[in-house]
């Protein structure tokens, strides 16, 4: 999934309870990340959310909304919160987490089965119909 | 007697009913400290809420920012709000970091968006031109909005649009961040950019 094997290795941490495993690759760029961004996202740096945008759309399938009692932390978190859908930005506000955090992890639930993401055709929202409605939803707006 | 839990257990069963909306994207960019969040304020149905997001200062003109070696990160925070303009259709409008120098990781911001309002102090003109070079580089329509603080303006519109060097095609407007009305109408000429370009 991550595809780091290029990568420099793991630097030890003088923090004797840190130790890293095979496929963990934690942000040496970035001291003040520490280890936690890759203990939420198991060690994934990118992964198949790319198309996830701040808009995006998050919303749990009924699987998910039955049962994200087994889920831990941020993730139980994630989906019990997208039991109404939300923007991934009010996710990320709702709960305190960075962007690329909870692309990761939303990626990580729709793949499961928890989450369902709508990714909109750039078409319906560029579209003159769109447009016009936005328009007159302003317009009535004083 | 029916419990609050299982009431609003009710509300979420029926809000799950529903589709989720057609979510449609305005930038709202500028320099720092000239009334983005304001602006924001003035017209979102919710306070507006702040995204951190880990910027790259690499990130110019590289697309994948995990091959780049030795990048310096920064935590920057992003301000949204949010319109809703029917069941179907809810209008975000997303703050751009106000630091400059972090201005151009704005591709996960600016992807997909209908247009961007530039806000301007007239008394810091230079602070929106990274905005301004962004938006013509990458074809964004976008308006040139320029926040009257006082009701005064440093420059009269004219000069303001010779130092920003735009063309004809680009509105520059005066507006006033604070008063809903004024953010309404700016978005409006946002909007009908965005929809000239959709009739072509």
């Amino acid at each position: 999934m991550n595809g780091h094997e290029d990568q420099p290795k793991p630097r030890q941490r003088l923090n004797p309870r840190y130790s890293p495993r095979p496929g963990d690759v934690p942000d040496i760029a970035d001291p003040r990340l520490r280890l936690r961004p890759f203990v939420l996202t198991a060690g994934h740096a990118t992964g198949a959310e790319k198309s996830i945008a701040p808009e995006t759309q998050i919303v749990s399938t009924d699987y998910g909304y039955a049962n994200w009692g087994v889920l831990h932390f941020e993730r139980r978190d994630i989906v019990s919160l997208c039991a109404v859908h939300q923007s991934v930005a009010e996710i990320c506000a709702k709960l305190s987490l960075h962007l690329g955090v909870v692309r990761i992890l939303v990626g990580d639930l729709a793949r499961d089965g928890y989450l369902s993401i709508h990714v909109p055709h750039e078409d319906s929202t560029h579209s003159i119909d769109t447009i016009m409605r936005v328009l007159n939803g302003l317009r009535a707006i004083s | 007697m029916v419990s609050e839990p299982s009431l609003e257990r009710n509300v979420e069963a029926a809000a799950r009913q529903r589709r989720p909306p057609l979510p449609i994207k305005i930038v709202v960019a500028g320099g720092f400290a000239v009334g983005k969040t304001t602006t924001v304020a003035s017209i979102s149905e919710i306070l507006p809420l702040t995204t951190e997001a880990v910027m790259t200062e690499a990130a110019a003109g590289v697309d994948d920012l995990s091959q780049v070696p030795g990048k310096t990160t920064t935590t920057v925070a992003l301000d949204f709000g949010r319109i809703s303009i029917d069941d179907d259709l809810t209008l975000y409008l997303f703050g751009t970091p106000g630091q400059d120098r972090f201005g151009f990781m704005w591709n996960d911001i600016v992807q997909g968006a209908l247009g961007a309002l530039v806000i301007v102090d007239s008394r810091r003109m230079d602070e929106c031109y990274p905005a301004v070079d962004y938006f013509e580089k990458y074809h964004l329509p976008f308006v040139v909005a320029v926040n009257q603080f006082d009701g005064n303006l440093a420059h009269d519109l004219g000069a303001i649009r010779w130092a920003l060097a735009v063309g004809e095609q680009v509105p520059v407007i005066t507006f006033d961040a604070r008063s809903r009305v004024s953010v309404r109408d700016a978005l409006i000429v946002v909007l009908h950019l965005a929809l000239e370009r959709a009739q072509r």
